[in-house]
């Protein structure tokens, strides 16, 4: 399997700077590299693409940058909503306060890095602890990660 | 706050007068074990790999009969084994999937339907008896025990002419709704095959079955297989309801109370433990004969039941009269109820303890699953439990130091914990799936699960894959 994109890489400061400063949307915050961690241990994460599965310049820019393109983004937002209620809503509620699942708004979070947009890709890409299994794993691709972090976040308000 | 039984009083009274101290259940709700306690002695543990690949695995068990074969039951209908080397067998010991030849005997459509559980006669080296547990296609999800006969010559698979030849079914018992079966089946060490079944589900256990003696959902059953080939089992004598049910001439006069509530019209005399939600995983402490079951609970509590060997069964562990030591429904922490039965040894949350009041992210989770019973490493009889939900591993105890139970968190994993036992050297298995009810794709179509063994974390050999947790 690949391995093209190499998680919490300290690469592109040039980059992040330029785009956050560009487009205001860290979500890292400022001059912070993007932390890809495992919830569970802090251990660093990488991110292997599936089989077939293209890198979107949006996961391209987001890893290196730790910034999520996708906020704001109306027509991202709607195709992570639909996402959302796909894989997300029984356990985390339509509203994002958590029903199984814990809540993904608000500041008790279960894990403090879902308050980041790095963070909680981690968390979705690998999984966290018991039902809350890998997506990559289930197939979900990582720029449908991204989009249903850009729902999520609207919910948070 | 919670009120303490007459029942409790008298039995705390009584106990504190003779034995006092001993492991017991908790006389009161304040005595039972909640997340945050300490096991006097208790090791560091780590989850170490012993096998992989399997389809949803939901069920493990050893063979009695010194092969060292550790059999992983697959949620489809098959039954894998793991060779003393660890290795996988390629072909399955049992397939229930295609004997039938109009397809699979085993409805699996719900995440908690399918083949559960197998369990081997004590004296299966001699009579190559082993019983399975599953749910029916046939019978339209019902619950069919039976015992299938291993041929000598075939000792690691049965094939679906055997299947078919040697096959006795026990027991047929309907199920209305997709939900709460129970699963396990196990011989105790009094020989009976005991069996946990759930309330029959759909949630508030609306049949309320847990407390009908009438019915033999949401009960630990126990029964005698010993018996001819024409007789599917019997009823031991000793079992706490087997002549509550006797036909007799009526008496009025000249018989006391206690010999009146002794009759219990229509009562199935498998039962010996009732009040239960959904018993997926209970085990014996093979030193001790003690019992634990883990009863899954509903949105709020999870709880660990402790039955001592001395026990007469008749138990009744409160559903749907409380979830824990809590009331059901579970309003608020300061709610008022009575408790009914017997309380748990041990207790946890799922994040909303209540359904008013705050969250909680520690020492939670959703679904129990009792792994099996530890005498090792520094643990002594201790219950091991896996949450299905988050991950968590727990121990609970007795503490004969400061004479309650404790509950220790020693890890929480990414696994979604399925199922335990105990190995031929009395070592902890466990077995996860990717089979949540949210992303459920089918039994073979799920990411493959695997099997783990519980080590002592300095214990753990060089060079072997160990679970991924953060804890102890």
């Amino acid at each position: 399997m690949q391995s093209k994109l190499l998680a919490a890489t300290r690469v592109s400061l040039l980059a992040f700077t330029f785009v956050s400063g560009v487009s205001g949307l860290s979500s890292a915050g400022a001059g912070d590299l993007p932390d890809f961690k495992s919830p569970l241990d802090n251990s660093p994460m990488t991110f292997p693409l599936q089989a077939g599965e293209v890198e979107s310049t949006a996961v391209q820019n987001f890893k290196a940058t730790g910034v999520n393109e996708y906020r704001g983004n109306t027509d991202a937002i709607a195709e992570g909503k639909k996402l959302y209620t796909a894989n997300c809503i029984v356990c985390h509620g339509a509203d994002g306060t958590g029903k199984m699942g814990p809540t993904l708004v608000g500041k008790d979070v279960v894990y403090p890095q879902a308050l980041t947009d790095p963070g909680m890709f981690s968390i979705i890409y690998g999984g966290a602890s018991g039902a809350m299994q890998s997506f990559a794993r289930r197939g979900m691709k990582q720029d449908q990660m991204l989009r249903i972090i850009a729902y999520i976040r609207t919910l948070d308000k | 706050m919670k009120t303490m039984t007459l029942a409790a009083v008298l039995a705390a009274t009584s106990l504190s007068m003779t034995t006092a101290y001993a492991q017991q259940a908790p006389a009161t709700p304040a005595d039972v074990a909640q997340p945050g306690g300490k096991i006097p002695g208790a090791p560091k543990l780590a989850l170490v790999k012993v096998a992989d690949g399997f389809h949803d695995p939901v069920g493990v068990t050893a063979a009695n009969d010194g092969s060292g074969r550790i059999f992983v039951v697959e949620r489809v209908g098959r039954v894998r084994i793991v060779d003393k080397s660890g290795k996988v067998l390629p072909d399955p010991f049992l397939d229930l999937t295609n004997f039938n030849p109009l397809g699979s005997d085993v409805q699996t459509g719900f995440v908690e339907q399918g083949l559960w559980s197998i369990a081997f006669h004590p004296k299966f080296k001699d009579n190559g008896y082993v019983f399975v547990h599953y749910a029916s296609l046939p019978f339209n999800g019902a619950s069919i025990i039976a015992r299938i006969t291993v041929d000598p010559k075939s000792p690691n698979q049965i094939s679906s002419e055997q299947l078919t030849k040697s096959v006795k079914v026990l027991l047929n018992i309907p199920q209305p709704y997709y939900n709460h079966y129970g699963g396990m089946i196990t011989f105790g060490p009094d020989g009976k095959l005991y069996i946990g079944k759930g309330d029959a589900g759909w949630e508030g256990d609306p049949l309320n079955a847990g407390q009908n003696l009438n019915v033999l959902w949401g009960k630990l059953l126990r029964i005698d297989v010993d018996t001819p080939d024409d007789v599917p089992y019997a009823i031991p004598k000793d079992n706490p309801f087997a002549k509550a049910d006797k036909a007799q001439l009526m008496s009025l006069f000249g018989i006391n109370e206690q010999g009146f509530a002794q009759n219990r019209i229509g009562s199935r005399p498998e039962i010996w433990a009732y009040g239960l939600r959904n018993p997926y995983m209970f085990h014996f402490d093979q030193k001790s004969g003690d019992l634990f079951v883990a009863d899954v609970g509903q949105n709020h509590w999870e709880e660990i039941n402790y039955q001592p060997a001395s026990s007469k069964g008749g138990e009744n562990y409160g559903w749907k009269f409380n979830q824990g030591s809590y009331c059901h429904p579970a309003l608020s922490a300061d709610q008022k109820c009575p408790i009914v039965g017997v309380l748990p040894a041990a207790e946890y949350p799922h994040d909303q303890p209540f359904e008013t009041g705050p969250k909680v992210t520690q020492g939670n989770g959703c679904s129990a699953q009792g792994l099996g019973v530890a005498n090792y490493g520094g643990l002594t009889k201790t219950y091991l439990v896996g949450d299905w939900c988050s991950g968590r591993l727990v121990g609970v105890a007795w503490d004969g130091g400061s004479n309650k139970w404790q509950m220790q968190e020693f890890l929480q994993t990414q696994l979604q914990f399925t199922s335990g036992n105990v190995d031929a050297d009395g070592y902890v298995l466990a077995t996860n799936c990717y089979c949540f009810y949210t992303d459920d794709k089918g039994p073979t179509a799920n990411p493959p699960g695997a099997l783990w063994r519980v080590l002592p974390a300095d214990k753990v050999p060089a060079g072997v894959e160990v679970a991924k947790a953060k804890g102890n």
